[in-house]
């Protein structure tokens, strides 16, 4: 905190090397929400770009009452959701029904619909070896996810932010960010289980 | 033999379980479970992996070009506010103390002429008032002071 009140007030006299290195800390962040929820490439970086001017012209109004990566963040978020409205791309808010879908805290529902799409020979082994493949697949699944849903994905899984850090981001209860992650997951897991299973199936009996 | 749930899956895999023991005996002996398991660590794998995200070279030299002078700074104003709010606060009291019997003249005579008040009372009532209001001046900052220093609220842009 004392290193952000420090550069803060070096940036808002005027040091541009310490808006600079403002820039560099805190870029992927930024890059991850922007490049995520942001559909058209061409309109990413410039995107990026008002973020971090944002971010300069409202340095003054911070008042560490929250991390900055979350005030960043919180800036990256919204406009990126002003650019989706703009353009209406914001129609799909939720996500579909999952298979067996139930609220957490719930008892497992039956996996056996789910295992006869599954190996029904043999089980997968533990380390599951990582794949070109998968990744673009995943990649994919999750472009077609809403764009909060996105958001949050990035958020937790590449930025490692708490849930408590994405729900001031978006403002929303922690809870409610868990739960929405847990079936973003879930119907991520079972899209990833109907189109790549098959063909692991496939490799292993041939 | 009830298998895991989803949500047990991915909070044994956040470390969040209360139960961890439990769970692993059960994975143990389960290879169904063990599967949804490898799924989800794959999949959490996958998710940490960094897209390719890149923004091109050069990023923050436009940024910079782009900004302009640097922005009024107004992260500390209710700071000064209550700095100053507690200095006048201080300085009257001073001047109260060291000078009884020429402060505030104008508020002493105002309150002489409300009534029937001898000089020493209008005098006591007077540095009073004065004090009271220092004392507002500075519990009326206090949530600031709260706010700036405790960091209690989430930012707003």
């Amino acid at each position: 905190m004392a290193t952000d009140q420090r550069r803060i007030r070096n940036i808002l006299n005027g040091d541009r090397q310490a808006f600079r290195e403002f820039i560099d800390d805190y870029q992927r962040l930024v890059g991850h929400i922007v490049f995520r929820m942001v559909p058209n490439p061409p309109d990413r970086e410039e995107i990026c770009q008002e973020v971090f001017i944002k971010a300069y012209q409202n340095l003054g109004n911070f008042a560490y009452r929250c991390k900055l990566s979350t005030w960043i963040g919180r800036i990256a978020y919204h406009t990126c959701l002003n650019y989706l409205k703009k353009r209406k791309l914001l129609l799909l808010e939720d996500l579909p029904e999952t298979r067996g879908d139930y609220a957490p805290g719930a008892n497992g529902p039956d996996l056996a619909p789910r295992m006869e799409r599954a190996p029904a020979v043999q089980p997968l082994p533990d380390e599951v070896i990582i794949n070109r493949e998968t990744a673009e697949l995943l990649r994919r699944q999750i472009a077609q996810l809403p764009p909060k849903f996105r958001a949050m994905i990035t958020m937790f899984h590449l930025d490692e932010m708490s849930y408590t850090e994405i729900g001031e981001v978006m403002d929303m209860p922690a809870g409610t960010v868990k739960s929405h992650l847990f079936r973003a997951r879930k119907l991520l897991k079972e899209r990833l289980i109907q189109q790549q299973l098959p063909e692991d199936r496939r490799s292993k009996t041939t | 033999m009830r298998h895991l749930s989803d949500e047990e899956i991915q909070d044994f895999l956040e470390g969040e379980t209360g139960n961890r023991e439990a769970i692993a005996a059960h994975l143990s002996a389960c290879p169904e479970c063990r599967m949804e398991l490898s799924l989800y660590r794959e999949l959490y794998q996958q998710m940490a992996a960094d897209g390719g995200f890149q923004l091109s070279p050069g990023f923050a030299d436009r940024i910079l070009q782009k900004a302009g002078p640097p922005p009024r700074d107004a992260a500390h104003w209710p700071e000064t506010a209550v700095v100053i709010s507690v200095l006048l606060a201080g300085l009257g009291t001073l001047f109260y103390l060291l000078y009884p019997e020429v402060q505030l003249v104008g508020l002493q005579r105002s309150l002489l002429a409300l009534g029937e008040i001898s000089q020493w009372m209008a005098t006591r009532l007077a540095g009073l008032l004065m004090l009271s209001g220092a004392i507002v001046a500075l519990f009326g900052n206090l949530d600031k002071i709260i706010a700036v220093f405790q960091h209690l609220r989430t930012d707003r842009v």
